[in-house]
């Protein structure tokens, strides 16, 4: 099972997604994979540990997981 | 007070304006260099406010007659945006609120907008956050009001830093404040001053309106004028500034009836 995590720069957040999930889509989200209008994808990550690493790491102020997919 | 043979950012020449059919100002003159910033004061209904809002170009003041040239453009015949994007911004004395529109995403529009007619690229998401955080530590606003809607719920001083925090951003060439003073704290007065001090450089100007001359024991105008009646009836340097916050305006009043 894949890991993503969305780095959203208007809202200071970066959330934890499990690849399936429809806000995910493997890293494509809802506005495209990679870098979009607002924010980054990063991953695939292995695990859900390496992705709150990776969340975390962004020094985002609000850093969790998602509550739709609960990775 | 500067003098400077360098073309002018802003050449005013007897400028009438009128609103509703109410002629507000009756000729204004006003040249402005880079470099330098000129206050504006006057009683209130004096036209200060009329004369920033009309040089931004907001629509509901009517032009009679008189030029307004700006880096040697007929900025009259500019649609608002267009002076917005070649560098005339207006601090709002009264800023609106924007429910809905993330003060993070309406900077970047204004900065892209900027930077498109410039013939540059939108900035990236990531390179404008980081340019973003930037200047949110260098005018001390709080982080998390970029987060929010535009204005919304901010308190008048909140509401004052984030036009400083525009003006950061977007590096205006003449900047037009009006009576960003009003409805601000002694601290929020320091913090815009200083904001305003800050982005002064030899390239750019400012215009700022004030009825109060406790704003310019932070900023040092090179230039004060007074505006009475639609006019500048008297120029001088800072320390005019100071003799109309110790006498009032009835004196400069009563010199311009006596001498019309």
């Amino acid at each position: 099972m894949a890991y993503w995590v969305y780095e959203n720069y208007p809202t200071d957040k970066a959330m934890v997604h499990l690849a399936s999930c429809s806000f995910c889509k493997r890293g494509t989200g809802v506005h495209g994979a990679g870098k979009t209008r607002n924010g980054e994808w990063h991953g695939p990550f292995g695990n859900a540990q390496e992705a709150r690493f990776a969340a975390k790491n962004t020094q985002r102020v609000d850093v969790r997981d998602c509550a739709k997919c609960a990775p | 007070m500067t003098t400077t043979t360098t073309d002018p950012i802003l050449e005013v020449r007897d400028l009438h304006v009128s609103i509703d059919e109410q002629e507000i100002l009756r000729g204004v003159n006003l040249t402005v260099h880079p470099g330098e910033i000129h206050a504006i004061m006057g009683p209130n209904g004096s036209g200060k406010s009329t004369l920033a809002n009309t040089l931004a170009g907001r629509p509901e003041y009517t032009v009679t007659d008189g030029k307004a040239v700006y880096r040697g453009m007929d900025l009259l015949e500019m649609e608002p945006e267009d002076r917005a994007r070649e560098g005339v911004f207006l601090a709002f004395q009264y800023p609106v609120e924007l429910p809905g529109v993330r003060a993070w995403q309406f900077l970047k529009a204004a900065v892209d907008a900027k930077r498109i007619h410039l013939g540059e690229e939108e900035m990236g998401a990531r390179e404008f956050d980081r340019l973003l955080r930037s200047k949110v530590a260098e005018v001390e606003i709080d982080p998390e009001l970029v987060r929010r809607s535009v204005n919304e719920g901010f308190s008048g001083g909140e509401k004052k830093r984030n036009e400083v925090l525009q003006m950061a951003l977007l590096e205006p060439t003449l900047s037009l404040l009006d009576e960003t003073d009003s409805g601000l704290d002694i601290d929020a007065l320091r913090i815009v001053a200083d904001g305003v001090n800050r982005l002064r450089r030899p390239d750019n100007a400012a215009v700022v309106v004030t009825h109060y001359q406790r704003i310019l024991n932070y900023i040092t105008p090179d230039q004060v004028h007074v505006l009475v009646d639609g006019r500048i009836v008297r120029s001088g340097g800072p320390e005019l500034a100071e003799q109309l916050e110790a006498q009032g305006y009835d004196w400069v009043r009563e010199e311009a009836e006596a001498a019309s």
